[in-house]
């Protein structure tokens, strides 16, 4: 035992055979109480680590108010969102699985091979190649699976929906965003400006095809139960689609570090059933006509 | 051997006798220097700990007002910044100093003065950058003159049109500076490692730690030179209205991301391997076994290495780079997993079968495991690069990489602490403080960072100054930022112990504190000015352990009778040289001349053109003294 005060084996320096040391040893460890704390710690630890499990499954179960969020990835509300967290999870199960058996593994470990008072040194195993190459391959195998839906899921979400989708250009500024329908001012040169600045109306259940720029520095356009984010970047011009299930109002906000007020870059998408929003666009492109004094083309 | 040992101590002391402020401020001493940067280092981690501690506070409830927003985004700023430049990184730079030339066998590390001229680039590089806050007006009234673009420093938005004043400008040009000093330091460590280690020992022979150095070091000098390319565009954009990153002028935007990250990645392997390295020494040491499977582990690090280079774009998925950029992204951060997965595996098989006593420094390496565990586990769900869009900039990234480097690397840093502390003062720490340590910052961690995994599924953003009340991300905050209070009364026990340890009289713990296996162990604690009085013969990794045990036929060690040491070339058994014929260098006062340049120069391109002039001619003086000095005063 390696005791504080006690250089392991300095007492020992006279050639020994294997057989006789296992007698020898108890001599030169820690006293008994040293001895003492040393055999319990692991299991010491193991309770503790069982308790504190116990406590956090405690707190996870203990109500569902404290993983609800306007914002929580987890409770998808469109099929983006809901594709990327069945991929998130496709994931994190096996992460979960393989993390906990890592765990209980040092943990048994650490409990089977603690040094115990009179303890020979153990065998001096230097490596095992067939073993290593195991735990090489099997990971290499395990991992490329994650491939197949990482490749699926990025073509799917570059995709360009097509002409169904209604047309949205979303722009970031300092400290938040414009969203306009090219589809719907005179010109798609003169797109139609949503009233409110921050605030994004969409049809429900039809894509919504984003295109998203920004005026100064870089932001991130994110609305977290419809979609991941993309970012908005100066010179760049991305695209991603969205698509949302129910009506409703959805919370996004700036996912870029964009300075001062960062924080309070926020945003607020509107899901409407598709006549509502037929009725409030054209309510929209008449005022905008009307305001800039011209008149309202046929069929828009 | 107990009784040549000490002899060979006094005579070293004898050549060694020196202290006070210019002997520290002149050496060349590769452990001295060691201690420098270990220091200097940990003060900058109380530094960048108070500040993580007002971000905790802030962030404690929802509308808080602790800080306003742009104090906010000045102190995360300078804790990200502080926390990698001037912590992790100058205390794997520490533990550089003070072991690769007692694990190999040497005297000094190749380069002495070039050495301390990179402790002394850092003290300034570091000074300078905090020297930022007291340039926003008067820093009593919180008027904090920091940078406020982020660690990552993204243009446009650290041109000059968004971020006034000279905070950023404090940042690059101290960035630069720190990166000199890296690089001197990386150059220095590939030279010592590869010309220095004693005979016999073979590149496959040098301890893990080693290795680690070694890829560390080369790390560092490819990726420093890109950060410096990005660092030189930005202040040519702001001090000099070039247009490299200038969207109005057509500048890229994009550019900077992808100089960034090409550094940006390559550092966070900077950051880990030497912690990687030292928990690979405390493990075989307290299971009284041999690594399971050096080749394995170390060629997994030289692979994790050269991988490093081929992840960057994995923190740019969300920026529009396309399907065909973000899947070769996304397969090659899932396959940087597997060098990792070996890592974690053979640390496991190393311990098993093995005889483990559970001190301090063994349980800092069990903390990383089961930690820096889950930061590999949380790494592999961002090579889902369709879900990573999710969590991309939300504080599950927060939690993943504090994952990594503090349940990863401080935790190393610490146990490499408790491990060596005896070496280089013949003394132990507190046994029953430093357990308290660990278990303090271990639940702290815990507390802190698992809730931050919680928020960013949540929803919650990065670098958020405040939130609202209404979106359930209250009790995980508080919940984290009561654990942060737990590791700083975790690193304050720490700080105890050492204070205590190190005015402690008696010197208790010997050479060989821990049955060691490495050569360290074999030259007495505190070590001689010139560590070894014959550099050893190496027959063998794990060279120390086998001048004590041979192995039977069954693999079970045996003791080696004392009197036999001698047969296997124990530099400490007789055939000693004389310790007045060890030439070592002559302690210099160049090499802080020269680094004082640095800072000067700098603050002169900031206000003043004439001192670049001074900074260069002080550092022209102190570059020319050195290249005249005689290379031995003695």
């Amino acid at each position: 035992m390696l005791g504080p005060g006690v250089p392991a084996d300095s007492t020992d320096r006279s050639p020994m055979s294997p057989e006789q040391q296992p007698q020898r040893r108890p001599e030169i460890t820690a006293p008994s109480n040293a001895r003492q704390r040393h055999a319990t710690s692991p299991r010491f630890a193991l309770r503790l680590m069982a308790l504190a499990g116990l406590l956090a499954v405690g707190v996870l179960l203990s109500g569902c108010e404290y993983f609800s969020s306007p914002q929580n990835t987890f409770n998808p509300a469109g099929e983006v969102a809901q594709s990327q967290k069945d991929d998130f999870l496709f994931v994190m199960w096996p992460a979960l699985v393989i993390g906990v058996l890592v765990m209980v593994g040092v943990v048994y470990i650490a409990v089977r091979y603690r040094h115990k008072p009179g303890d020979a040194l153990p065998k001096q195993i230097h490596g095992n190649t067939a073993l290593e190459l195991t735990w090489t391959i099997i990971p290499i195998i395990l991992l490329s699976v994650i491939a197949v839906p990482t490749v699926q899921g990025i073509r799917d979400l570059a995709e360009n929906p097509g002409p169904d989708a209604l047309q949205v250009q979303v722009t970031g500024f300092r400290f938040s965003w414009v969203f306009a329908y090219p589809e719907y001012g005179p010109t798609p040169e003169e797109p139609l400006e949503a009233p409110n600045v921050g605030e994004l109306r969409i049809p429900v259940g039809r894509k919504v095809y984003l295109t998203i720029n920004s005026t100064d520095v870089n932001h991130s356009f994110w609305v977290p139960k419809l979609a991941g984010k993309t970012d908005a970047i100066p010179n760049h011009t991305n695209h991603m689609w969205i698509k949302a299930d129910e009506p409703g109002e959805y919370s996004g906000q700036c996912a870029e570090f964009c300075g001062l007020d960062h924080f309070n870059m926020r945003m607020t998408v509107i899901a409407m059933p598709e006549e509502e929003f037929n009725a409030w666009i054209e309510q929209q492109a008449a005022l905008e006509a009307g305001d800039d004094g011209r008149l309202v083309s046929n069929g828009e | 051997m107990a009784v040549s040992a000490g002899a060979m101590q006094h005579a070293g002391a004898g050549a060694h006798e020196e202290s006070g402020l210019w002997s520290w401020i002149t050496t060349v001493d590769h452990k001295r220097i060691g201690i420098l940067y270990g220091v200097s280092a940990f003060i900058f981690f109380l530094l960048g700990g108070i500040e993580a501690l007002f971000i905790r506070l802030q962030l404690a409830t929802p509308d808080a007002g602790v800080l306003d927003q742009d104090q906010y985004n000045r102190i995360f700023t300078m804790h990200g910044t502080t926390m990698i430049f001037l912590v992790v990184m100058p205390l794997s730079s520490a533990f550089f100093n003070l072991m690769v030339p007692l694990m190999i066998g040497a005297r000094d590390v190749a380069f002495p003065r070039l050495n301390a001229f990179s402790y002394w680039v850092f003290l300034f590089g570091g000074l300078f950058l905090n020297a930022s806050f007291f340039t926003g007006g008067n820093i009593f009234d919180g008027e904090f003159g920091a940078p406020d673009g982020g660690w990552f420093g993204y243009a446009p938005l650290t041109l000059n049109q968004f971020s006034e004043g000279d905070g950023i400008n404090y940042w690059a040009l101290g960035l630069q500076i720190l990166g000199i000093a890296s690089l001197a330091g990386g150059f220095n460590f590939i030279v010592t490692i590869l010309n220095m280690r004693a005979p016999g020992m073979s590149l496959l022979r040098m301890p893990v730690f080693v290795w680690m150095t070694l890829v560390t070091s080369f790390l560092i000098i490819f990726a420093m030179p890109i950060i410096a390319v990005a660092l030189f565009q930005l202040m040519f954009d702001r001090l000099f209205d070039a247009n490299f990153f200038n969207p109005a002028a057509g500048g890229s935007p994009l550019l900077w991301q992808h100089m960034f990250w090409l550094f940006g990645h390559p550092e966070v392997y900077i950051l880990i391997l030497p912690a990687m390295g030292i928990v690979s020494e405390i493990l075989p040491v307290y299971s009284r076994k041999p690594l399971f499977g050096y080749p394995f582990v170390v060629f997994s690090g030289v692979a994790i290495g050269f991988m490093s280079w081929g992840v960057w774009a994995h923190h740019m998925y969300t920026t529009g780079l396309g399907s065909i950029a973000n899947s070769a992204f996304g397969i090659s951060t899932i396959m940087i997993a597997v060098p990792t997965g070996i890592k974690i595996f053979n640390w496991l098989g190393t311990m098993w079968g093995g005889s483990i006593s559970f001190k301090t420094p063994m349980m800092f390496a069990l903390g990383f495991i089961t930690m820096f565990t889950i930061g590999g586990l949380t790494g592999v769900t961002h090579s889902m690069v369709p879900s990573d869009y999710q969590q991309q900039d939300t504080y599950y990234i927060v939690a993943h990489f504090h994952q990594v480097l503090f349940g990863g690397a401080i935790f190393a840093l610490f146990g490499g602490a408790y491990y060596w502390f005896p070496k280089f003062t013949g003394k132990y720490m507190s046994e029953t403080l430093g357990q308290i340590n660990f278990w303090l910052m271990f639940i702290g961690f815990n507390l802190t960072f698992q809730p931050m995994m919680i928020l960013g599924l949540m929803g919650m953003p990065r670098r958020i100054a405040s939130y609202p009340e209404d979106f359930g991300w209250d009790l995980w905050n508080l919940i984290a930022t009561i654990g942060a209070f737990t590791i700083a009364a975790g690193v304050l026990v720490f700080m105890i112990n050492f204070i205590i340890s190190i005015r402690k009289q008696e010197r208790d713990a010997g050479a060989d504190p821990w049955d060691g296996r490495t050569l360290e162990w074999s030259i007495p604690s505190p070590p001689p000015h010139y560590n070894f009085a014959k550099i050893p013969q190496v027959h063998s990794v794990d060279e120390f352990w086998h001048q004590k045990y041979v192995e039977d036929a069954k693999g079970m060690p045996v003791r080696v009778p004392a009197g036999a040491a001698i047969a296997t070339g124990n530099g400490h058994d007789g055939h000693a040289e004389e310790a007045h014929d060890i030439h070592m260098p002559a302690p210099s006062y160049f090499p802080i001349i020269a680094a004082l340049g640095l800072p000067i120069a700098a603050l002169g391109l900031l206000y003043s053109y004439p001192l670049i002039a001074l900074g260069g001619v002080i550092g022209l003086i102190g570059l020319y003294g050195w290249v005249l000095e005689p290379p031995s005063g003695d």
